[in-house]
């Protein structure tokens, strides 16, 4: 059963009640919160994702509350939790959505050493997966996003899972996230794209998140295989250059781009030598959305 | 300097090796450090990565792949390489009993 | 232009291959190592915390949070006495054989730490805080909670939720407090206690 058709006031009472249980990707997320805009959020973003009944088993138990007394009324504020633990302060009351977000994306990368973990976005077109890390300035978000919204299918949009197993990249069709600019150029790009409410006044300033494809969540369960390992620059006014990068030098590059390299040690080398050698690397330098989306999609053919 | 020694990757098989054209990533277990190697270094690992050598089977191995000025001391050159590699523990150098 | 732009890249790959072998030639030679990575930390990277690009909101950012301030007994102890933000004065000590607050005069007046107050004659901010009568006067434990509010609010990067201004308006009944915005003595006494340490 997807999440969307449940009623506004089923997801309410869930929510405060003993937890909304529904998948996330390849993770089994119960969230509680009293918090309305979590709801809101949840509805417009995450309506494709199945809700899933008391007895599956739950990878995270997370929870999204204000503070009790003080900081309930004065200056609020949110908590986000896992398991019951408090791994972050918390946030301003209205940035209880991003927090989600946010949250959720650090349970996945403390907890899940079956993958590599790199800070990529990854998107797949004819049985190829581009894989693009987001090195500061990098526009990953903004190249994912548009890209998305031409067709390619959505696997991930902030953390790339390889796993060390199989060496696949498995999806995690999350909600996309974009800041500031990035958000209008969206919007300009592509008129039709579905996007949650702005949260504003952030340590990143303002944050919007589009939904993911109905199709890329459907497809959840679905790996795909590396093909191409892009390092994305963008520079204002800049043609459209695409560079061939030395693997040598991108296996170095991508693993300051990884989360959890170091308690994979050997493993996690040996998984990126892997993805390396099965990849065409490149640097990738833009301005242009339209032509770095047709450069790929002819890349991908 | 090196000339009666055999140099060989370490006994616990904790550096770890990939060649990419001709140039080459070393992986150390033991200090999870990844180091970025060119020009004749690579060669080198790529003969250690087999099996253990002498300075001259290096030196013979490389001349097959690289040419050099007539003036420039290649064995010294090399012999300074080892001595590099050695103090980040990415050889070991021992005395060659079969010599 | 996106078929020329691939040719582009695939073929200054393959020259740079054929160029490196023609420099070793000439005989001028690299660094044993190139580049090295050192083990990175586990969730960062050299020059940024994966983290907190992820979060936006690590464990040591402080941003929308506050502290509890330290209640009346905290600043009544004499043992505390130099922990008073300087422009308020805790006293000097009258005799050497009691040395708790009691002996304690000549600190500042609360009428001049909250000016234009009236109805407390002469008595010091430490009197107030300092009396440990089991009196449940509201006027007089709000007192006694409105200096330690004052003096957590004017301690240095003290992270108080209110400024010493506010302090002084609660005090003078211009400002209400959560969640209903109410000036009634007793909320606001409730209210302040619930801002300090127990």
């Amino acid at each position: 059963m997807k999440l969307e058709t449940l009623s506004k006031k089923t997801i309410v009472g869930a929510l405060k009640g003993d937890g909304l249980r529904f998948n996330v990707g390849g993770f089994n997320v119960c969230l509680s919160s009293s918090v309305p805009a979590v709801a809101e959020h949840l509805l417009s973003l995450y309506g494709a994702f199945d809700v899933l009944d008391n007895a599956a088993f739950i990878d995270f138990y997370t929870a999204l509350e204000p503070p009790s007394k003080l900081r309930r009324y004065f200056r609020p504020q949110v908590n986000f939790s896992f398991d019951g633990y408090f791994f972050f302060k918390p946030l301003p009351y209205k940035q209880a959505s991003a927090m989600f977000e946010w949250g959720l994306n650090w349970c996945i990368a403390s907890h899940s050493h079956q993958y590599l973990i790199i800070h990529a976005a990854v998107v797949e077109r004819n049985g190829q997966a581009f894989i693009f890390p987001g090195t500061p300035g990098s526009g990953k978000s903004t190249l994912c996003a548009a890209l998305v919204s031409r067709g390619w299918r959505l696997l991930s949009d902030e953390m790339t899972l390889l796993s060390v197993n199989d060496g696949c990249i498995y999806p995690l069709p999350r909600p996309i996230s974009l800041k500031n600019r990035s958000i209008d150029v969206i919007q300009d790009f592509a008129p039709d794209t579905v996007m949650g409410s702005i949260v504003k006044n952030t340590l990143k300033g303002s944050i919007g998140h589009v939904r993911p494809p109905d199709n890329s969540v459907a497809q959840y369960d679905t790996p795909a295989q590396a093909a191409k390992l892009i390092f994305p620059k963008y520079d204002k006014g800049s043609n459209t250059v695409l560079t061939s990068l030395s693997k040598s030098r991108a296996l170095l590059k991508v693993t300051e781009n990884c989360f959890n390299y170091n308690v994979l040690g050997f493993k996690g080398f040996n998984s990126l030598s892997n993805l390396i050698n099965a990849s065409d690397c490149y640097e990738f330098k833009y301005s242009n959305l339209e032509e770095a989306v047709n450069l790929f999609t002819e890349l991908a053919h | 300097m090196f000339e009666n020694n055999l140099i060989a990757l370490p006994t616990a098989a904790i550096i770890h090796c990939r060649f990419w054209d001709d140039e080459c990533v070393i992986y150390n277990q033991l200090t999870g450090d990844v180091h970025l190697i060119d020009g004749m270094g690579v060669e080198i690992f790529r003969v250690l990565s087999t099996k253990a050598a002498t300075l001259i089977q290096l030196l013979q191995n490389i001349n097959s792949v690289f040419e050099w000025d007539i003036d420039f001391d290649a064995e010294s050159y090399l012999d300074n390489l080892i001595m590099e590699y050695q103090k980040l523990g990415l050889v070991e150098v021992t005395e060659n009993t079969s010599a | 232009m996106n078929k020329q732009k691939l040719n582009e890249a695939s073929a200054h790959k393959k020259d740079s291959v054929e160029k490196r072998r023609l420099f070793l030639k000439g005989a001028g030679l690299s660094a044993p190592i190139v580049l090295t990575l050192s083990s990175p930390s586990v969730f960062g990277a050299a020059g940024f915390s994966l983290s907190q690009m992820m979060s936006g909101n690590t464990s040591n950012v402080g941003t929308g949070s506050c502290t509890l301030g330290q209640n009346p007994s905290y600043w009544r102890n004499p043992t505390n006495k130099s922990n008073w933000p300087t422009s308020f004065s805790y006293g000097s000590q009258v005799g050497e054989v009691n040395t708790g607050c009691s002996n304690y005069s000549g600190g500042t007046k609360f009428k001049d730490a909250f000016q234009g107050s009236t109805g407390n004659g002469n008595s010091t901010l430490l009197s107030f805080v300092c009396d440990s009568s089991t009196s449940t006067s509201t006027t007089f434990l709000l007192n006694k909670y409105l200096v330690a509010a004052l003096l957590n609010a004017s301690t240095p990067n003290s992270n108080y939720i209110y400024t010493a201004a506010q302090v002084r308006q609660l005090q003078a009944g211009t400002l209400g407090v959560p969640p209903n915005n109410s000036k009634n003595p007793t909320d606001v006494l409730n209210f302040l206690k619930s801002t300090m340490n127990p």
